[in-house]
């Protein structure tokens, strides 16, 4: 599709990102700053963490790169091309469903009730132009390489659990064979032995396709787990950034600290910041 | 010696339907005593949070339940309705997951937190105002006084969380029911919260019966655990996280990533029923052969 970008070539990226949320007219609110200039890039091969607590604007960046968010200001690259402006044509919006994928956190709103599962991975397969019986084929095939028995095919979602819901979507998402997987908490309603499962298949599929991932998530467990690289978000703003190992070994930002102290462990006991202002 | 403060002893619980039934409690055995925190872990479907609404005598109709809850050596599940209402609205707090779906949209933080007080405890509405103002300031919310005319929209998770505690902490209740407290709130609010009730526990010398699917957080606020898997408790004690026996606690410990090491691989647990079973079915041989040495 896109052969003339060089493969070191960032896949995303975004430059000083800037999203506010206009105060509802007729009251006294203020505008809201979600996002306040963020800027990074995504790299091939990569899985990049964006980290941070409730609020921080680490969702929104990630629906604005997707489209579903429109841009206060600020650009969005993918792929080297401007995406900077919401879709407004089916086609440009098919053309960018191909780029960048969207896994979201909760399993059981993310998939529609009323498709079986094959409608819900053959969807997807249809911005390839894959339909028919080709494409019942390759749908069994990805629901295979999720770890899914082919008779799921014909199932609705309501039949399946959390955790194989969210390999549907999983599923659904590589159909679409993009580039780029946004991963919104995508582990974080999961029980812990299904959390193990999707992120060891997550890494399994990122070998294998070579697709990078954008991966937000606030349990620093698991991002050391799954990423390489990680930036830290607080209240619209990156704080922190670097390698994830290397920035959860030794966090010298004081809130990369206190989220990193935040994390239960061998030892570990619960403490307690300051009052909360708001 | 006094009796523990609860006791559940042999419970089972079935949902019997005309079609089928299912056991979803198979003979849970726990004791909690004065000022002591237990921490039930679990995952999903293994019967914690059931075993919580039992304690409370909460279960749907249609749940078929079987042995005894003994709250200071009274049959919670022989109350008669007076009985339960007093031990529901006096001894026991209950703190739920979604603090949002346990408050009503249409009142004042203030009508939520001073209703037990004034309905249950005869106490004056603005002496009821001011204890619940006071209240709120030891769970670290600001500005309380303005608090009390909020509705509960305006406020965030982690802040509607420990107006939750302070409601249940308001009416000094002998026990609080944790579900899952902290489970919709990211860590540094998880954390906050759970120091809150860790503090105001100990400092009030309550009982804490803590429902988590997360072994390190229990482990972390409480002085023993109990793990549950399919409608039982597999282990329990003091020791469950730092040196656990059964193979399901050592391989739930196992799965959960560590921030300290990246590994290769998750280990995928690999207890399932089929294993329970056997494991059941060696516990009970044990059991009889104590006997028949006993005897």
């Amino acid at each position: 599709m896109s052969g003339a970008i060089a493969s070191t070539d960032p896949l995303i990226r975004v430059t000083d990102l800037r999203k506010v949320f206009p105060a509802p007219r007729g009251t006294k609110a203020e505008d809201v700053v979600a996002v306040d200039g963020v800027s990074f890039e995504l790299l091939p091969d990569e899985c990049l963490a964006i980290v941070g607590e409730s609020g921080s604007g680490k969702t929104t960046v990630a629906r604005m790169i997707v489209g579903l968010e429109t841009v206060t200001d600020g650009t969005v690259e993918v792929l080297g091309k401007d995406r900077t402006a919401a879709p407004r044509s089916l086609a440009s919006r098919r053309a960018r469903a191909r780029e960048v994928q969207y896994v979201f956190q909760d399993p059981y709103s993310s998939l529609n009730g009323r498709q079986r599962i094959g409608e819900v991975i053959s969807s997807n397969l249809k911005l390839h132009g894959i339909g028919g019986t080709g494409a019942k084929a390759r749908a069994q095939a990805i629901l295979d390489s999720v770890g899914l028995p082919k008779k799921f095919f014909d199932r609705f979602p309501k039949e399946l659990s959390g955790g194989q819901r969210q390999r549907v979507a999983i599923a659904r998402a590589l159909a679409a064979d993009p580039k780029v997987i946004v991963l919104d908490e995508a582990v974080a309603a999961l029980d812990v032995s299904i959390q193990a499962q999707i992120l060891n298949l997550l890494a399994d599929i990122k070998a294998e396709r070579r697709v990078s991932y954008l991966f937000i998530s606030h349990d620093l467990a698991v991002v050391n787990q799954i990423s390489d690289r990680m930036i830290v978000m607080e209240n619209g703003l990156v704080v922190d950034r670097g390698d994830t190992a290397a920035l959860l070994a030794n966090p010298t930002h004081p809130y990369t600290r206190s989220l990193r102290a935040a994390v239960p462990g061998p030892g570990w006991k619960p403490v307690r910041r300051e009052k909360l202002a708001s | 010696m006094s009796a523990p403060l609860l006791e559940i002893e042999d419970l089972h619980a079935s949902l019997v339907t005309r079609y089928r039934r299912l056991d979803l409690l198979n003979g849970v055995s726990l004791t909690l005593d004065r000022g002591e925190a237990l921490g039930l872990v679990g995952e999903s479907g293994s019967g914690k949070s059931l075993t919580t609404r039992a304690v409370m005598r909460m279960l749907a109709k249609g749940f078929q339940t079987s042995g005894d809850i003994r709250f200071e050596g009274t049959s919670v599940l022989g109350m008669n309705r007076e009985q339960l209402r007093r031990y529901r609205a006096k001894d026991v707090g209950i703190i739920f997951q979604d603090p949002r779906a346990h408050v009503n949209p249409v009142h004042t933080v203030g009508d939520f937190l001073t209703e037990a007080l004034v309905r249950e405890h005869g106490v004056k509405l603005d002496e009821a105002e001011r204890r619940a103002v006071q209240l709120l300031d030891e769970v670290g919310v600001r500005h309380a006084e303005r608090r009390l005319r909020q509705y509960p929209h305006e406020l965030s998770g982690g802040l509607l969380q420990r107006v939750m505690i302070a409601s249940v902490l308001l009416v000094e209740p002998k026990l609080i029911l944790a579900d899952e407290p902290t489970t919709a709130l990211d860590v540094t609010a998880q954390s906050d919260v759970m120091a809150i009730l860790d503090e105001q526990r100990k400092a009030r010398g309550l009982s804490l019966l803590f429902i988590t699917h997360d072994l390190e957080l229990a482990n972390a606020c409480c002085d023993r655990l109990a793990v549950m898997y399919a409608g039982e408790i597999v282990e329990q004690g003091a020791h469950v996280y730092d040196a656990p026996t059964h193979p399901y606690t050592k391989e739930l410990l196992g799965a959960r990533p560590s921030i300290d090491e990246r590994l290769d691989r998750l280990p995928v647990l690999e207890y399932n029923l089929e294993l329970h079973n056997e494991w059941k079915a060696r516990e009970l041989q044990e059991r009889e052969l104590k006997g028949r040495a006993r005897a």
